[in-house]
Parts: structure tokens; C-alpha cells; sequence
């Protein structure tokens, strides 16, 4: 009888599991071998970095935000796990979808796109404060953002 | 004895005079450089300079023999800023961080400047009419993602950078905005990408040597630039290649020698450029158009040893009058081109474009018969990647150089002669 009861534990646990939402993390950038997805640049400078986890388990890796953005169009959102990018001046990987970002035309990325991202939208909005340049965007707003060099 | 003090007492007093340094030497090099005139030249004693300076005004810096500048600090050891008509020659720069920063800058020269064990070499912003010629630059050692680069120039117009050679930095040559820009006689080695161009027009790559870099040009969002008889070889890691032309458009890249790279040229986005009479020697892939190529053209090009000699995603391009080593038709009459049209298509090149990893198992068993299986259905393909008029001969004529020296033969055979003169006279004896 008992072993019944832990049968059926372990069935409900697994169907629990199954029925959850997969839970995408970051991995580790590798500058030996990551390359941008899209412009085919090595990701040397990490702190611009970006990368999509994709729902099937794939990771694609990009150096710039831009690239990110351009080939997260191409992509069925089924497809996609979880997007993530580099917190301005910080180590971490945020969630692109509920960062904030700044552009401005002096600001350096990879690219020279000129939009960097930030966990929140205080911060970002200090960045602009501090620097005294810079225009606050939304997830929303890198849809219709024209990316391209500014200067 | 009063008089051998007398002499001595003198000879002091003239060794004070004449050996001891003069004011001028014991100023610093900052201090020299602010005592300089404009338009004057400041020829500098051999020593170590350490420190860091700054050049403000028209002057010529010239090193003697042992001339060095060195710095601990985390910036720039020399800075040439909002000035013009300024020339440094003669110079060695070794551990500064970023050895020779210009800013707002105009007809400026560098020659037989040298930096060694430099994090990035020379940064150029805003300038117009540079010269550099005879840059050497030798990185930190290390990953080249914790490096910077040899010569970075950023809104910048009219240099001209010729006879300068780089290793160990992060890319030889990174070019962002920049307008009117020869590139000549450059040689960089061992370094991410040998020359990045960003957001340029109007540029001039020729002969120049990369060796052993990630990729040799990478070039994005550039326009209107020729790119001749560079030397491209063995840019064969994982994600190496010869040259990557990116969103680029009016691109020339003609005469160049592609050798041993993994892919050696990658063309994404590219419009209106032409690829011509260049060499592909044993490259893995030779060309590679993918990603709407438009209006392109791959013309007179010798492919030779190459596993793959064109593959595409679909493209707009044509090739025609090139020479595939792999080529099985005949020329009946005689006019240099074969009687039918040469296929690329590579059913297994068409996955390794969608899939680099695929590329490990090129010429495995399986590849090697998809192949054989493709150059018999290719005899119907009419569309993509046909060469209708494939060359019979390869345009590029092998020369052995004659390295025979007069002398040796005549020696030789003097020797020979001596020799035959002495054993007929042993048999005759």
C-alpha cells in the first residue's frame, strides 16, 4: 500500500513539474568562441552583451543590443524562452523585457546602435541625470527604434 | 705637491664646467615640449622619459637611438590635442596603457614610432590629413578580449596608414566613421580582426598581410571601398575567416590571396560589389554568400584546393568566368572555356551554411558521396550558383623563382673538373 502512495506521489510531482513554466537562465559568455548571431563579431566586450534563450534549450548570443532586437523579430515569440542583457556597469543579465533603456548618439555599443539598458527605470533616469545626456526608452519603444549609427 | 693641487683643484672645476648637465637636460620632457617654439623641433637625448605628456601646439618630436617614454598610469602617455602640423619620429613607447591618443587634430605624421607591451597603441578622434607609416605594435599578451586595439580612428578624415605592423592587440585597425582612408603595406598578426571597418566610405585596403587572426577584414556598414592584392592566410579557428563583409555595398575585392582560412570569404547583406581575380588556395569554404546578397558578382577568380569552393542561402549573385579545379568539362573549341556550365551547388555546403558545427564532418564517408551524388543532379541545375562559361586554365601562373648563384656553378664546376683531372691521373698512374 505504501509503495502505491509513493507511486502516485511521484507521478503528481512529475506532472506539477511538467505543467510548470520552464525557468531560462544566462549562461556564461565564452569570448574563445561566442560570436554575435546576427553581424558575426566576437563578443569582446561583454558589457554590451546579449543573448536569447531560446524555448528548445538553444542559447543565441549577441554582441550588441540591436542585433538582439533584430533577430528577436525574426522569431516566432513560441520560440523564444527568455531574452536577457548586460546591466549598464554591472555584471549582471537582466530581462530585456522589463529593462529600461537610454540612447543617446555619443553613447559607444559595439555596434554604435547607442542604447544601453538598465534594471530599472530609476537608474536609468540617474544615468541621464549624471551624464546629462541621454533619452529614456521602453521595451515598447526598441520595436519602432530605428536602429542604426546616429552620428 | 702645491702643484699637483693646483691641477687637480682645476681639473675639477673644468669638469664641473663641462661635464656637469647643462639646464636644458635635467628639464623634464613635458618642460622641453613647452619650451619648444611652434614650428620648432625638439630632438630628444637618448634615456628614458617616464610620465605622461601632452602636445598642444605645431612641433616636430624626434627620438635619438635610445629614445624611450613610459608610463604607469591608466591613460594615455602621449597626447596630441586641438593642434596641427605635429610629427613624432623616432620613438619608442613601451607599458603605457594607451600609448599615443590625438584629438581634434589635423596634418599630423607618425613614422618609426614603436610601441611594445601596449593595451591599446595609437587612438585618433576627429582628426583630418594623418599620416602613420612605420607603426610597430606588440600587445600584452593574453585573450585578445582583454586587449585594445593597435590603431583605433573614429570620426575621422583623410589618413593615409601605410608600412605598419601589428601583433597581439585585439584588431590591427579599427575604423569607425571614417571618411578618405588608404590602408597600405600593413602586416598584423596573431590579433582578432586585422583591419574593422564600421560606418566608413571611401576606403583603400592594399596589400596588406594577415596571418593567423579570427578574420582578416571585417567590414560593416561600409561603402565604397576597394579591397586589392592582400595577402590573406590561415585564419582557421573555429570562427576564422579571410574577410566578412557585412551590410556593405560598392565593395571591390580584387587580387587578393585567400590561403588556408576556415571561410575565406563571407559575404551578408552585401550589394553591388564585385569579387574578382583573386586566388582561393586550400581554403575550407572559399565564398560564402548568404543573406540576400544583391547584384553581386564573382568573376575571374581561381579556386583551387579549396573543400568548398561557393555556397550560398539563396542568392542574387552571379558568378561566371572563374576557374574550378574541380571543374570535369572540356573546352572543344578551344577558346579557354568549358563547353558546360560549372555547378557550386553542395548540398552539404548549403547545411553548413545553416549549421557551422556541420563542418566537422566534412569528407566523412557520408559527405563524400552526398557530393558525388550532387555533381550528377547538378547537371540539371540551371539557377543558383551556375557558371555558364567556367575557365579551362587558371589565370594565375605558378613562378619558381631562379635562386642559382654564378658563383656556386662555377665553383662547382671547377671542383667537378679537379675531381675527374685527379682520378684520370690515379688510372693513368
Amino acid at each position: 500500500m505504501k509503495i502505491k502512495w509513493l507511486v502516485c506521489f511521484f507521478v503528481v510531482v512529475l506532472l506539477l513539474q511538467a505543467c510548470g513554466n520552464k525557468d531560462y537562465k544566462p549562461r556564461d559568455l565564452v569570448s574563445e568562441t561566442d560570436v554575435c548571431k546576427v553581424c558575426n563579431m566576437s563578443i569582446v566586450h561583454e558589457e554590451y552583451a546579449g543573448q536569447i534563450a531560446l524555448s528548445n534549450g538553444d542559447y543565441e548570443m549577441f554582441d550588441d543590443l540591436g542585433c538582439l532586437i533584430e533577430y528577436m523579430k525574426n522569431l516566432n515569440k513560441k520560440d523564444i524562452g527568455k531574452t536577457f542583457i548586460k546591466d549598464e556597469g554591472r555584471e549582471n543579465w537582466i530581462n530585456v523585457e522589463t529593462a529600461s533603456f537610454v540612447y543617446d548618439k555619443d553613447i559607444w555599443t559595439p555596434m554604435s546602435y547607442g542604447v544601453i539598458a538598465f534594471e530599472s527605470k530609476d537608474v536609468a533616469q540617474q544615468y541621464i541625470v549624471n551624464e546629462g545626456k541621454g533619452k529614456l526608452l521602453s521595451y515598447a519603444d526598441l520595436d519602432t527604434f530605428e536602429w542604426g549609427v546616429h552620428h | 705637491m702645491k702643484c699637483l693641487w693646483t691641477i687637480l683643484c682645476f681639473s675639477n672645476l673644468l669638469w664641473f664646467i663641462f661635464a656637469m648637465p647643462a639646464k636644458a637636460d635635467i628639464l623634464t620632457l613635458q618642460e622641453q615640449i613647452d619650451a619648444t617654439p611652434s614650428g620648432g623641433v625638439l630632438v630628444l637625448k637618448d634615456g628614458i622619459y617616464t610620465g605622461q605628456f601632452s602636445i598642444t601646439k605645431p612641433i616636430t618630436l624626434k627620438g635619438s637611438k635610445h629614445t624611450e617614454l613610459k608610463s604607469n598610469a591608466k591613460e594615455s602617455l602621449l597626447k596630441i590635442e586641438n593642434t596641427q602640423n605635429v610629427s613624432l619620429e623616432n620613438i619608442l613607447i613601451s607599458d603605457a596603457h594607451i600609448g599615443i591618443v590625438m584629438k581634434n587634430t589635423s596634418n599630423v605624421s607618425l613614422h618609426d614610432v614603436k610601441l611594445q607591451n601596449v593595451w591599446s597603441g595609437v587612438q585618433i578622434y576627429n582628426s583630418k590629413d594623418v599620416v602613420v607609416n612605420g607603426l610597430t605594435i606588440t600587445g600584452i599578451d593574453g585573450h585578445y578580449s582583454k586587449k585594445g586595439n593597435g590603431l583605433a580612428i573614429f570620426n575621422s578624415h583623410n589618413l593615409t596608414i601605410s608600412n605598419n605592423n601589428f601583433t597581439n592587440v585585439q584588431d590591427g585597425f579599427y575604423i569607425e566613421k571614417v571618411q578618405a582612408i588608404t590602408l597600405a603595406d600593413n602586416t598584423v598578426k596573431n590579433s582578432r580582426y586585422g583591419i574593422h571597418f564600421m560606418y566608413t566610405d571611401n576606403a583603400l585596403a592594399k596589400s596588406n598581410e594577415f596571418n593567423q587572426n579570427v578574420t582578416g577584414i571585417m567590414l560593416m556598414m561600409t561603402e565604397n571601398t576597394q579591397i586589392e592584392n592582400n595577402n590573406v592566410k590561415e585564419q582557421n579557428g573555429l570562427n576564422g575567416a579571410g574577410f566578412i563583409l557585412f551590410e556593405a555595398k560598392n565593395i571591390d575585392i580584387l587580387y587578393n590571396h585567400f590561403q588556408a582560412n576556415r571561410t575565406a570569404l563571407s559575404t551578408q547583406k552585401l550589394t553591388t560589389s564585385t569579387v574578382g581575380h583573386n586566388t582561393f588556395q586550400m581554403n575550407q569554404t572559399a565564398v560564402e554568400l548568404i543573406r540576400s546578397n544583391k547584384e553581386n558578382i564573382v568573376y575571374a577568380n581561381d579556386f583551387v584546393g579549396n573543400i568548398v569552393n561557393i555556397r550560398s542561402d539563396g542568392t542574387d549573385s552571379s558568378i561566371k568566368q572563374n576557374y574550378y579545379d574541380d571543374y570535369a568539362g572540356i573546352d572543344i573549341d578551344d577558346n579557354g572555356i568549358g563547353e558546360r556550365p560549372y555547378v557550386a551547388l553542395q548540398s552539404f555546403g548549403q547545411w553548413m551554411v545553416r549549421q557551422p558545427a556541420y563542418q566537422y564532418f566534412i569528407e566523412s564517408p557520408g559527405v563524400v558521396l552526398l557530393n558525388e551524388m550532387d555533381r550528377q543532379t547538378n547537371l540539371l541545375e540551371t539557377e543558383q550558383l551556375v557558371d555558364e562559361e567556367p575557365m579551362m586554365h587558371s589565370s594565375h601562373k605558378a613562378t619558381i623563382e631562379s635562386n642559382i648563384l654564378v658563383w656556386e656553378v662555377v665553383v662547382g664546376l671547377i671542383v667537378l673538373v679537379f675531381g675527374l683531372w685527379l682520378w684520370r691521373r690515379e688510372v693513368a698512374i
